[in-house]
C-alpha cells in the first residue's frame, strides 16, 4: 500500500478567466484526520468538487491510492465516500431506501446492502427513523444520513464538504464524535471547515488555502505553536 | 449496535489485484449500471403509479374512443377500414410518444435540477452515460405501459387487423428510446418548467397532428407533407400501420426502421454530451 492515499500536485482551475486554484500541491497519509481550512471564496469547494468529479481542472495531477483521478475516476470512487456540502439525499424515498438505493450504485446489492444499511442508521442513532420520510429529518438528522449514505461503500477515503455548517452546537458534536470513531477505525478523512473551533478539535494536519493558493500546510499543532489561535491566524489571512 | 462502537473497517483490500479485476468487470458492465438507475426510478413510480396511470393509460384510450366513436360515426372507413380501426395504430404511437416525453422532460429535469438526483448519483461510480441510459430505459418503459395498454385493449375489442401486429411492442420500444432520448436532450437546455411549453407545443402536438395518426399524410398539402417527414412520430406511425394492417412492404419498413434508429442514435449521444456539459463545470 502506498504512503498517501491522496497526492495532488500543480492543480490549476479557471472560471471564465478567475483562477480559483493556483498550483495546488499537497499530500494526505493514510489514517489521516485532514482539514481544509479558508476564508468564503478561496476555493475550498471547487478543490474538493474537482476530487469526487463534479469539476474538472485544467492541469494538475491528482492520484487516489495511486490511481490517476481523471482516468479511473470510477474506479477511484468505489474508494470513495463523499459528503457534498448541497443536500441531495432522495426526498422520495424513505431514509433506510436511501441508503438502500445508494448501496445498488457500488454494485452492493440483497442480504449484504440491508445489513450495511442497517448497521449504519444505528451507528448514526437513526434506527428508529428507518421507514421515515427524508423530508420529516431535521437538517441535523439529514447531514448524518448523508454521513451514513457515504459510508455505505465501506470507503478508505471520505470526503466532507462542511459538514457541520448550519446546525446548532448538539448535532456538531454529534457529528464530531461519529467523525472521530470513523477515524479511530482506521479510515482517512478529509474534511472543510470555516468553524476554527471545529479545525482545533478534529483535524491532524491542515492546509490552509486563500484566493486559491496554499498559505499552510502542515501539522494543525505547528500553526498554534507562535501562541495565536487558529482563529486568529484565519482572521490575518482573511483580511489579506 | 450503537453509538460509537460501530466497527468500520475500511476496504484496506482496495488496491489488490482481485478486487481491482472485480471493479474493472463492474464498470465494463453499463448494464448493471443503467438498471440501478432505472429501479430508483421504479422505486419512486410504486409510489405514485396509480395518477401515472391515469395519464398514461386512461388519456390514450379516452382519445381512441372520442375520436374512434365521434369522428367515425361521420367517416365511414379510410382506405377501405373503419375509422376506429384505423386510428388504433396511431394513438398507440402517440400514446407511447407522450408517456416517454412526459417522463423524459417533467420527471427527469425534477431528478436534475430540482431535486440534484443525478448529482448524488455522480459521486457513486455511476456515469453519465448510465444516468442517461437509465432515464431512457425508464422512459421506454413508461411508453412500453401506454402503448401496450392501447395495443390490448384494440385486440380486446377486435380492432387490430393482423395477426403481425403481435411485432408493435417491438415498434414501442423503439418509439420510447426515441422520444425519451429526444426529451432528455431538450431536459438538458432547460431553463425552467416553462421551458417545456415550447417543446410540447411546438414538437409534439405538432407531430401529433400532422404525423398520420388520424387522417392519410397524403392528404395534405405538399408543401406540409415535407415537414411531415421530419417529424420522426410518421416513421413509427407508418411501421405500426404497415404492421397493423398486414401491409409489409420490407424496404419502406427496413428504411423506416434505419430512420427511427438513426434519430434514436443522435439524439442519445447527443443528450449524454449535454447533459454532461450542465453537471459536470
Amino acid at each position: 500500500m502506498k504512503k498517501y492515499i491522496l497526492e495532488i500536485n500543480g492543480l490549476i482551475k479557471n472560471f471564465n478567466r478567475l483562477r480559483v486554484l493556483n498550483d495546488v500541491h499537497f499530500k494526505i497519509k493514510h489514517g489521516d484526520f485532514f482539514g481544509l481550512i479558508g476564508p468564503n471564496g478561496a476555493g475550498k469547494s471547487t478543490l474538493l468538487k474537482i476530487l469526487y468529479g463534479i469539476v474538472i481542472p485544467d492541469s494538475g495531477n491528482i492520484s487516489i491510492n495511486g490511481l490517476d483521478l481523471l482516468s479511473n475516476y470510477k474506479k477511484i470512487k468505489y474508494s470513495l465516500g463523499i459528503v457534498p456540502q448541497e443536500d441531495n439525499l432522495d426526498e422520495d424515498l424513505s431514509v433506510n431506501d436511501n441508503l438502500i438505493v445508494y448501496s445498488k450504485y457500488f454494485g452492493i446489492t440483497g442480504g449484504e446492502s440491508r445489513r450495511r444499511a442497517s448497521e449504519l442508521l444505528n451507528f448514526f442513532d437513526m434506527g428508529e427513523k428507518k421507514y421515515s420520510k427524508v423530508s420529516e429529518l431535521s437538517g441535523g438528522l439529514k447531514r448524518r444520513l448523508m454521513i451514513a449514505r457515504a459510508l455505505i461503500n465501506n470507503p478508505s477515503l471520505i470526503i466532507l464538504d462542511e459538514p457541520t455548517s448550519g446546525l446548532d452546537p448538539e448535532y456538531r458534536q454529534n457529528i464530531w464524535e461519529k467523525l472521530k470513531a470513523l477515524n479511530r477505525n482506521g479510515v482517512t478523512i478529509l474534511m472543510s471547515t470555516h468553524y476554527m473551533e471545529e479545525a482545533e478539535r478534529l483535524f491532524k494536519n491542515i492546509i490552509i488555502l486563500n484566493h486559491g493558493n496554499i498559505v499552510f500546510n502542515g501539522a494543525i499543532s505547528e500553526i498554534t505553536l507562535n501562541k495565536k489561535s487558529l482563529e486568529e491566524i484565519f482572521l490575518d489571512i482573511a483580511k489579506h | 449496535m450503537s453509538g460509537t462502537e460501530f466497527n468500520f473497517v475500511p476496504d484496506a483490500k482496495w488496491q489488490q489485484m482481485e478486487l481491482l479485476k472485480k471493479i474493472n468487470k463492474t464498470n465494463s458492465n453499463l448494464s448493471k449500471s443503467l438498471f440501478t438507475v432505472f429501479y430508483r426510478n421504479y422505486l419512486v413510480w410504486l409510489k405514485y403509479y396509480k395518477p401515472g396511470i391515469i395519464g398514461d393509460i386512461l388519456e390514450p384510450l379516452l382519445y381512441l374512443a372520442a375520436l374512434g366513436f365521434g369522428i367515425g360515426k361521420f367517416i365511414h372507413n379510410i382506405n377501405g377500414i373503419s375509422y376506429i380501426k384505423y386510428i388504433v395504430p396511431g394513438i398507440i404511437a402517440s400514446s407511447s410518444m407522450y408517456a416517454a416525453a412526459f417522463e423524459s422532460t417533467f420527471g427527469a429535469y425534477t431528478r436534475m435540477v430540482t431535486n440534484g438526483i443525478y448529482q448524488a448519483i455522480l459521486l457513486t461510480p455511476i456515469g453519465i452515460e448510465d444516468i442517461v441510459s437509465g432515464e431512457i430505459l425508464w422512459g421506454t418503459a413508461k411508453a412500453f405501459m401506454s402503448g401496450t395498454a392501447v395495443l390490448i385493449i384494440g385486440t380486446v375489442f377486435g380492432w387490430i387487423i393482423s395477426p403481425a401486429a403481435i411485432i408493435i411492442p417491438v415498434v414501442i420500444v423503439l418509439n420510447g428510446i426515441l422520444f425519451s432520448s429526444l426529451s432528455l436532450l431538450i431536459t438538458s437546455f432547460s431553463p425552467s418548467y416553462d421551458f417545456f411549453s415550447y417543446y410540447f407545443t411546438i414538437a409534439i402536438s405538432t407531430m401529433f397532428l400532422f404525423s398520420g395518426v388520424f387522417y392519410p399524410v397524403s392528404s395534405l398539402p405538399y408543401a406540409i407533407r415535407y415537414f411531415v417527414y421530419i417529424m420522426p412520430l410518421y416513421y413509427t406511425v407508418s411501421i405500426m400501420r404497415m404492421l397493423d394492417e398486414g401491409k409489409i412492404n420490407p424496404v419502406l419498413l427496413f428504411s423506416y426502421l434505419s430512420v427511427i434508429i438513426l434519430f434514436a442514435l443522435i439524439f442519445f449521444y447527443a443528450s449524454v454530451y449535454f447533459i454532461k456539459k450542465r453537471v459536470i463545470k
